[in-house]
């Protein structure tokens, strides 16, 4: 016993191999510390699609700023981006409906319908999976994107 | 000993990813469905992909076979065949609708009337039922036309007749050698010649019984994480992604530019919770609001100063039903259920807002738990 407290003692603790082993755990545990512990990236909010009767016309890119409307719907899309929000108006024959699109929402700011649900009881879209409905003008407003919030509103 | 160090440190940092791996919150997946009930049903759940599948699509069909039984636009669902019966008929209906109507019937011998399903002329008289919402054109011998944007008032004589016609009471559901059947009892009023017989409207309860189902079916299935929630009236809460309480905020009842969304704060898991108010289909004529909250008594839209009612309990087609029971009570009668042996006994918490004029009182039996977000309401004393 003696003898393997005396070498222990002679020894130095860090050998070069076990340096590397060292090293090399430390890489792991840092590398498992990103994956798991850093939040992944997630964007809420990464697209706004409206919906005409079930066709969808219009594609609003969070992340670039940009609109883009379905071919053959241009006549009842028009886009608006002159203020700090940008609004998209669509007319059909069942009514009038704007779309408000902000930095990280968007919601129903209008609807010539009768009791404007649309506007009045749904809360604006700020994650995937939201969603406004108009049902008497049959227009669809979907967020595409994550989940991420802990908040159910009602 | 020396060479045991790199396996002492490997060890724990093998754990280490274990642990971590384990805590990690997978992303929820969505469904949302806005084809029924005039409004769109949310799920948002933690499963795996397959699961999901499964998940959304037997709500598919759920959702399909709840239109096809309760939606009275159908002329051949229970509530379709109901609605066009006359007095003495006996409308067979399904075993899953029978037990709905005992369900209803239990709620409104509890609210005292509060929640009577009879509404269905008076909704149609003051312009909420939902052909209004997709047309214009006068139908019905009653109907008036538009002034503007708003139907004008309705007449006296047509809302005296259709407050008959609500008593929930005259409406029997029974079972009969193994069947099931809906009759009405006594019903007919006639009103210029035409003869009009007692409709159901399920439309105070339809959402909260829809999110129940899929509850169901989402716990049948393992599911243990996420919400079902269905427009702003409905939800069910399941665990968060870490197995804590969602955060649950309530729609201000009074929104305005400078006001926020919403005006109320508190937190829920594993609950049932069901809002209502006069914010949600409303007009305004001369200053009056006239709601889609018909208080059957009077035979017009509720008028007492609650302008939202919120219920948590473990039943969310219940909590569906009283959420607009309370409304229609008032404030005296919602405070006298509020303080009942039946709500401490079932757990049932109740908050409802009453416009007092220049402010707005908040009447809960569960003020420790909550977070009031917007300054115009305060906690009546």
């Amino acid at each position: 016993m003696r003898y393997t407290l005396d070498k222990l003692k002679e020894q130095k603790f860090f050998c070069r191999g076990d340096i590397l082993v060292y090293i090399l755990i430390a890489v792991i545990t840092v590398v498992v510390m990103c994956v798991f512990l850093i939040p992944e990236r997630q964007n809420a909010l990464e697209r706004i699609n409206i919906y005409y009767d079930n066709d969808l016309v219009y594609v609003f890119d969070m992340e670039t700023r940009q609109g883009k409307t379905a071919s053959g719907y241009e006549n009842i899309i028009a886009e608006d981006y002159s203020g700090e929000t940008i609004r998209v108006t669509i007319v059909t024959d069942k009514g009038e409906n704007v779309v408000e699109i902000g930095s990280s929402y968007a919601r129903m700011a209008s609807a010539d319908c009768r009791f404007a649900d649309c506007v009045r009881s749904f809360p604006p879209i700020k994650e995937g999976g939201d969603i406004i409905v108009c049902l008497p003008n049959k227009i669809t407003v979907t967020g595409e994107g994550v989940a991420v919030s802990n908040e159910i509103r009602l | 000993m020396k060479k045991k160090l790199p396996i002492i440190l490997v060890l724990p940092t093998i754990l280490l990813c274990f642990l971590l791996t384990s805590c990690r919150s997978d992303r929820p997946l969505v469904y949302s469905n806005p084809s029924y009930f005039g409004a769109a049903l949310r799920a948002v759940i933690y499963c795996k992909k397959d699961i999901f599948s499964t998940f959304a699509e037997n709500a598919d069909i759920l959702l399909d076979n709840l239109d096809k039984s309760f939606n009275e636009q159908h002329e051949n669902s229970d509530i379709g065949r109901f609605n066009a019966s006359v007095d003495g008929e006996k409308i067979p209906v399904g075993e899953e609708t029978y037990n709905l109507i005992l369900r209803v019937k239990e709620t409104y011998t509890l609210t005292g009337g509060a929640f009577n399903p009879c509404v269905w002329y008076l909704t149609d008289l003051w312009g909420f039922s939902s052909r209004f919402s997709t047309s214009a054109k006068a139908e019905t011998p009653y109907d008036r036309e538009y002034s503007g944007e708003y139907l004008p008032l309705p007449g006296q004589k047509y809302v005296e007749a259709f407050k008959t016609l609500a008593d929930f009471d005259k409406v029997l559901c029974y079972e009969e050698e193994g069947s099931f059947y809906l009759e009405k009892q006594n019903t007919l009023v006639t009103v210029e010649g035409v003869d009009y017989y007692a409709k159901l409207d399920l439309g105070g309860l339809i959402k909260g019984y829809a999110t129940e189902k899929l509850a169901l079916l989402a716990s049948s299935l393992g599911i243990g994480r996420g919400y079902i929630s269905y427009g702003t009236s409905s939800v069910v809460a399941l665990e968060n992604s870490k197995g804590k309480e969602f955060d649950l905020t309530l729609t201000n009842p009074r929104r305005s530019e400078n006001a926020p969304d919403s005006f109320l704060r508190t937190s829920i898991k594993d609950i049932s919770v069901s809002s209502s108010g006069d914010y949600e289909r409303y007009y305004e004529i001369d200053g009056v609001r006239y709601c889609h909250i018909i208080d059957a008594n009077s035979g017009a839209p509720v008028n007492n100063g609650i302008i939202a009612a919120t219920v948590i309990c473990a039943d969310a087609t219940f909590a569906d039903m009283l959420s607009t029971a309370l409304i229609v009570m008032g404030k005296e009668k919602a405070l006298e259920f509020m303080a009942s042996e039946f709500v401490s006994e079932n757990g049932v918490k109740i908050v409802f807002a009453l416009n007092a004029g220049e402010k707005y009182e908040v009447y809960t039996n569960m003020a420790e738990d909550i977070a009031i977000t917007d300054d115009r309401f305060s906690l009546a004393a």
